[in-house]
């Protein structure tokens, strides 16, 4: 037996939270709640807040259970109810809420941050996790659906021991496998350490409340946790490993699948038995060789048969297995090993063409799911001080060792450790998950640090309610929509938070800790990115899925969590980056945010798109419209000042705002020359204050536009325009000029292009990307940045000149003039670039403002276009000698027949100084304080 | 009433976030209170510190010491045999501990009045020798670059932490209100490893996070107004909002972050102004930008990177971090001869500029350089002329801030493989930084999650002791 053999203090075990929940009488009349908050509160001379109007509570409701603003008829809806009957308006509201889709996307959020949930895997290459998302669908379902939560945490530490045949609840298995995880660590030991270190601190963090971390390295300082409770914990968890070639399917769909591959197998096993011998000795090679990049002793444990191993040296294997495949995959592909040209190579593609004829027996791959389990039924063994050390709980607590029934192929230790863990005797999960819920309805816990319970931390507020809410969680099933209604309905939710502090409270309870009013709250980071795409009609809904991109308008819990690039908005307003868990979110107010709320694009794109939901096709704002606008972004009317200052601030703004066009424009005559000398026509664009060309937006039906063939040299051609880019993407996609490519890195093409925010070349950046024949003529993909930055909303000239001839290097030349200032020079960049051919598509398609087939769109408009088969010098591009494609947009001229737009269907105002007022007043609204708090 | 609302603010709880003890007086600083005032406002330090600031130069990828300034003449012995079994084996990164040991082709020779040994890689290192208090025992946990950059920068190898930068500013606060305390500038458009979480604040406020300064047209993000608006409609359209603001905040004042948010807007405006002239180098003299090395391409980036650094500083900027070779360029598996002699002959002449320019203007005194990357490199040659990540023994140096120059700390063994002599563990580094900017590494604490959170894991001990000789 090893242990300190300490004694506890009689104060250790009167620690709270190991004492067993009791069991707290209530009062048959009156909310529960409220009994113990106002008995609180009288003891300390103060009195709850009056109830909070139907807007402050309808407002508060919805961002509570949705994280989004109700819609204006919602609030309409709430409030015709609420004059009838106050009490069954709530009930009905919070029914209403729970029982919609949108609930689980907002408290699913809460558990992700407890679960240090993300998308990749951290350290350097942070890989993409590409089934991480199943997960998270996982947790958003599980609170739709209202799982108990005793199976909830049940399925996450052993959903693959529990309900092996059900993919869905197996998946949950994937909380063991959210923690970081580094793609190239040879210390193979080191590694599988942290990682089970890792999951049994989160563990004891998620579930029992317990900052163990301290417990690793010695005996706990300041709680009763021994280093060998720790250890004990950890024995539970130690045999667990992250496998990647497990399916997202039923028994049943998999012996179907397996079935209908052994059929193609079997009719293919000839071709393929010839590949794999092609590649096998290269492949093999780069295998071994990385294999012998980790220390002898782990290369011993890996080279053991596998039914030798012991379950630990299998998780250590799988380590260097998992490195060993990543590195055949990425350096050692058929391609990578067999020379292009040689025999083997073109044997191989003989191959791959007689095995695609078989194509039609193989099945779709299955999905891969994100699990963990035991490397085996034999744990890995835990030791402290050289001697084992047994599955176990917190020796203070004085319990039997727990019953362990070994399974088939893992050791049945989680499965145990978890039915302890929701045990109604179990004195600590309850009250944690309780707690958690309190939390986030009022922004603090009953207990103030919601993962450590410990004995440095503040004891709890309402030790009472903490008791009685945790009785009725496991009384009423562990149902958690149950609680939040519990919650919801009290008078100490309803109230105001309205109310400002006098002498009384300020002496007694200046921290609102009773519950004197309803806590003021700032919107969290997801909120607020979420309320404004609600508000701007962009927000797009799904069901689940693969994590998005970062810029799709879907709701935050749905965007990439990657852990080294998050998303700028959300990580601006206090998102954590997923390292560990996080059960509280810091609040933070930076001149960061003032700055991106003020300046960045993302904001301000939304202000237009909800100006434009009000306006319509109209020009200018009326004050129904500013009316319509304070009901949606704040959820209240306005009151009749309100209106009278946002229609001064209108009118006075589109002064500024209309100087502000002309600012922009080119008003400046000598840039009206420079202009003149590059296309006819320039005066009627410049009249029109460099606005008027073909307007090249995303949303409006002419996003793009596909000019008939062209056949182009397989090396060189020349482009030029006069353009003018209103904005960048705030992601990393290019606004594509002109492309004859769709933007796969295997399929040749060329594209011109203006960078985006968040590109590695640095926004508003000159590129052309190329994809071709490298001098080994192999497909080579290559990004040929300028670093010429396109200034905005002025007309530019750019053009490139584009020479793949070169031998072993091509180069492409850039220009670009500045139109709308008279000392802009012609600025000229030539960069050097690997591609020396093969660029030409043989579709021939051209296409204006977008790749093949539209996306990466430009934004902004395109006065003029030529292109050429030739190489021109810069003292040609005036003249510009003969032009496959001459486009004047601005009279039309030179459109070519067969020429056709593409684009959505939906108008798209024309802008005008009055319109611009109104989106900036709409911006000053997304940006204020009473959009951005609930008080 | 004024009384009264000092006192609410003084004592409210209200804040979410985490309960931050002041380092400083010992006192309760409650999360509104914080936001009352500048969080970063300047702080008084435990003890008399001489440095004031510091400028970190991180040669990102990790310099090699046994080529810089460790000479080891058995290594040159030994070269192309493997590392006698008298040494224990190292794992290494690409896990080449067994390869054959790789002499070091430079030319050795004591420097300055000291003595210091500088390889003929630094050549102008020479007359800055006897500023320079060279450590050559450090020692990180952190085989890989995510790693050791974490750990350099975070004390942990995993991220998730604050970074030294967040804490010194969390401890010490900062002298200016217009500029971020905390500024990182990088050398290349590259990343460094691991993103901005090198100079993330971790699980404290944002406010004492590092602020990423680019060189170009808006040196930091959001900085400028959107592009084509103009100054003039711009300041109408905040007018407006602060008026927004100033309405809602009528009966809500006991909401301090509501004001706070106001003034937020005040200094980012401040910071627009500010930002720009602090690292607009066109107001320096033509004999400081050639101290710098400006005049030559090679010299050039790493050069505006040092004279920004001290125009930060001078404007009262607590911590600013240079990165060399962001994206790991100081890396050298293999051909380190020529990367190396390219990436000394960037650095080389900025950082004696730097040295005395500071000097040359008083600031030295006040002003903590270190230098040094993620860890040093193995005596085991890679790829036959490069070698491999070493952690268990390299090299930094520190100068000004009182650090007693011309002398050398610690030692490797004669291989340069383990430090030997006087260890210094990342964690220790960090708490001696603390010690030497006057503030004790154990009372800067920071609780999170219910725990008393320290910069070294609470596992470092200052050697400001032996630094300051």
């Amino acid at each position: 037996m090893v242990g300190s053999g300490r004694e506890f203090t009689e104060k250790e075990k009167a620690w709270w939270v190991v004492q067993p929940v009791r069991k707290v009488v209530v009062p048959k009349v009156g909310h529960a709640v409220d009994f113990f908050v106002e008995r609180k509160l009288g003891q300390a001379g103060l009195m709850m807040s009056e109830e909070a109007s139907a807007e402050e509570f309808v407002r508060r409701a919805y961002f509570d259970l949705h994280g989004l603003p109700p819609a204006v008829g919602q609030v309409e809806e709430f409030l015709t109810a609420w004059e009838k009957d106050r009490d069954v308006a709530v009930n009905e509201l919070i029914d209403e809420l729970l029982a919609s889709p949108r609930y689980g996307e907002r408290w699913g959020q809460h558990w992700l941050d407890v679960v240090r949930y993300a998308d990749s895997d951290g350290y350097r290459a942070d890989d993409f996790r590409p089934a991480a998302f199943r997960y998270r669908d996982y947790v958003i379902r599980a609170f739709n659906e209202d799982k108990p939560y005793d199976e909830f945490v049940k399925e996450q530490l052993a959903g693959d021991e529990i309900a092996a045949s059900d993919p869905e609840r197996v998946v949950a298995t994937g909380f063991l496998r959210n923690g970081v995880y580094e793609w190239n660590q040879r210390n193979a030991e080191m590694q599988r350490e942290i990682m089970i270190n890792e999951i049994t601190d989160v563990t004891a963090e998620v579930f029992l409340g317990m900052g163990i971390g301290c417990a690793q390295c010695h005996d706990h300082k300041f709680d009763p946790i021994l280093q060998k409770d720790y250890f004990a914990l950890q024995a539970f968890l130690s045999s667990v490993y992250w496998p990647d070639d497990r399916s997202f399917a039923t028994p049943e769909e998999l012996a179907g699948y397996q079935k209908r591959y052994r059929a193609w197998e079997e009719a293919t096993a000839e071709i393929r038995a010839e590949m794999a011998l092609l590649v096998e000795a290269g492949q093999r090679a780069k295998y071994n060789s990385h294999v012998k990049t980790f220390p002898p002793e782990v290369q011993e444990m890996f080279a053991k048969p596998r039914e030798k191993q012991s379950s630990y040296e299998r998780q250590i294997s799988f380590l260097v297995e998992r490195q060993a495949i990543r590195e055949v995959e990425t350096r050692a592909k058929p391609e990578q090993v067999l020379k292009k040209g040689s025999p083997g190579r073109l044997r191989y593609e003989e191959l791959e063409t007689q095995l695609s004829a078989f194509d039609r027996l193989k099945p779709e791959p299955l999905p891969k799911s994100f699990m963990s389990t035991d490397t085996g039924s034999e744990a890995a063994v835990v030791q402290l001080n050289s001697e084992e050390v047994m599955p176990g709980f917190l020796t203070l607590l004085g319990e039997a060792a727990p019953a362990i029934e070994r399974r088939e192929t893992t050791t049945g230790r989680r499965s145990a450790l978890a039915d302890w863990i929701v045990a109604s005797e179990n004195p600590f999960t309850a009250r944690v998950m309780v707690n958690r819920i309190w939390q986030h309805h009022f922004g603090r816990g009953i207990a103030a640090s919601p993962n450590d319970f410990g004995m440095l931390g503040e004891e709890p507020t309402h030790p009472e309610l903490l008791d009685w809410l945790a009785g009725e969680f496991m009384s009423g099933g562990w149902k958690v929509k149950r609680m939040h209604k519990l919650i919801m309905t009290s008078a100490a939710y309803r109230q105001t938070a309205r109310f400002e502090p006098s002498n009384a409270q300020v002496q007694t309870d200046p921290g609102n800790k009773l519950l004197w009013r309803f806590p003021p709250r700032r919107l969290g980071a997801e909120q607020i990115r979420d309320a404004m795409l609600a508000l701007s009609g962009e927000l797009k809904h799904l069901e689940g899925g693969v994590a998005q991109g970062g810029s799709s308008p879907v709701r935050s819990i749905y965007l990439r969590k990657m852990r080294n690039t998050p998303e700028r908005v959300l990580q601006c307003f206090d998102s954590p980056a997923g390292f560990a868990s996080e059960p509280e979110r810091l609040n933070t107010t930076t001149p960061t945010q003032s700055l991106l709320l003020a300046n960045s694009e993302w904001p301000l794109a939304r202000a237009r798109a909800l100006a434009g939901r009000i306006l319509g096709a109209k020009g200018s704002a009326e004050g129904g419209d500013v009316r319509e606008a304070y009901r949606m972004v704040w959820g209240r009317e306005a009151k009749e000042k309100e209106v009278k200052a946002a229609m001064e601030f209108l009118s006075s703004q589109s002064k500024n705002t209309e100087k502000d066009q002309r600012a922009g424009g080119a008003s400046d005559q000598k840039g009206l020359v420079a202009l003149k000398s590059f296309f006819k026509g320039a005066e009627s664009y410049l009249a029109r204050g460099a606005r008027g060309a073909f307007s090249l937006k995303p949303g409006s039906k002419w996003e793009y536009l596909e000019l008939p063939g062209v056949q182009l040299p397989e090396d060189q051609f020349s482009a030029s325009a006069v353009v003018r880019l209103d904005e960048v993407h705030d992601d990393a996609r290019v606004n594509t000029l002109l492309s004859q490519w769709n933007g796969n890195h295997q399929s040749q093409g060329w594209s011109i292009g203006v960078t985006s925010e968040k590109s590695r070349y640095g926004p508003r950046n000159l590129i052309v990307q190329l994809v071709g024949l490298n001098p080994g003529g192999d497909l080579e993909y290559e990004v040929v940045a300028s670093n010429l930055r396109v200034p905005l909303k002025v007309p530019v000239f750019v053009a490139v000149v584009v020479n793949a001839r070169g031998e072993g290097q091509g180069r492409v030349t850039f220009y670009l003039k500045d139109l709308s200032r008279s000392d802009g020079e012609m600025q000229r960049v030539e960069v050097g670039h690997k591609v020396v051919g093969g660029i030409q598509r043989k579709s021939g398609k051209v296409f204006l403002g977008a790749r093949s087939g539209g996306g990466h769109l430009w934004r902004g408009e395109v006065a003029r276009l030529r292109l050429t088969r030739k190489l021109l010098h810069e003292r040609d591009l005036p003249e510009f000698p003969d032009p496959v494609i001459d486009l004047n947009v601005v009279d039309l001229a030179g459109l070519p027949s067969g020429a056709k737009w593409g684009g959505h269907e939906k108008f798209s105002a024309a802008s005008s100084p009055e319109r611009e007022a109104f989106e900036d007043f709409c911006h000053a609204l997304l940006s204020s304080n009473e959009f951005l708090y609930l008080h | 009433m004024p009384h009264s609302r000092r006192q609410f603010l003084m004592n409210s709880g209200a804040g979410f976030g985490g309960v931050v003890l002041s380092a400083l007086t010992g006192e309760r600083l409650y999360g509104s209170e914080l936001r009352t005032r500048n969080p970063v406002a300047e702080k008084i330090p435990h003890h008399l510190g001489k440095a004031k600031s510091v400028i970190f130069l991180f040669m990102e990828g990790g310099p090699s010491h046994l080529d810089l300034f460790d000479p080891k003449p058995l290594l040159n012995k030994l070269a192309g045999s493997p590392l006698p079994e008298s040494f224990e084996r190292p794992v290494t990164a690409m896990g080449e501990a067994g390869s054959p040991l790789l002499e070091s082709k430079r030319e050795w020779k004591q420097h300055g009045e000291s003595g210091l040994w500088i390889s003929d890689w630094l050549p102008r290192h020479s007359s800055i020798a006897d500023d320079l208090c060279v450590i050559r025992s450090c020692v990180s946990d952190g085989i890989n670059h995510a790693g050791g950059v974490s750990q350099m920068n975070t004390g942990s190898v995993f991220g998730g932490r604050p970074s030294l930068g967040a804490w010194v500013n969390y401890g010490l606060g900062s002298v200016s209100d217009n500029l971020p305390a905390f500024t990182v500038i990088k050398d290349s458009n590259a990343m460094v490893v691991n993103g901005s979480r090198c100079w993330g604040s971790g699980f404290m406020p944002a406010s004492y996070q590092g602020t990423l300064f680019e060189s170009g047209h808006e040196p930091v993000a959001n900085l400028n107004l959107p592009e084509g608006v103009t100054e003039k409609r711009q300041r109408g359209k905040l007018s407006f909002l602060n008026r927004l603001n100033e309405e809602h905040l009528m009966g809500r004042q006991s909401n301090t972050e509501l004001e706070a948010r106001i003034r937020s807007y005040e200094l980012a405006y401040r910071m627009q102004a500010e930002a720009p002239e602090a690292i607009d180098l066109e107001s320096e003299q033509a004999a400081v930008k050639r101290m710098y090395g400006l005049e030559n391409e090679q010299t050039r980036v790493f050069g505006r990177q040092c004279l920004m650094a001290r125009r930060l500083v001078e404007r009262g900027v607590r911590f600013v971090q240079l990165y060399h070779g962001a994206g790991s360029k100081w890396d050298s598996h293999s051909g380190m001869e020529k990367n190396h002699a390219r990436l000394c002959g960037n650095v080389d002449q900025p950082i004696v500029g730097l040295i005395q320019d500071l000097k040359q203007r008083g600031l030295l005194d006040e002003t903590l350089v270190i230098w040094g990357g993620e860890f040093g490199r193995t005596p085991m040659s890679e790829k036959g002329d490069g070698r491999d990540h070493n952690p268990t023994g390299f090299t930094m140096w520190m100068a000004g801030g009182g650090v007693k120059g011309g002398q050398t700390i610690g030692a490797t063994d004669d291989l340069g493989l383990y430090a030997t002599e006087d260890k210094l563990h990342v964690h220790d580094l960090h708490a001696t930084v603390l010690d030497l900017l006057g503030l004790d590494h154990n009372k800067v604490i920071y609780q999170h999650k219910g725990r008393p959170e320290r910069v070294d894991l609470n596992e470092g001990e200052s050697a400001a002791g032996e630094i300051l000789g």
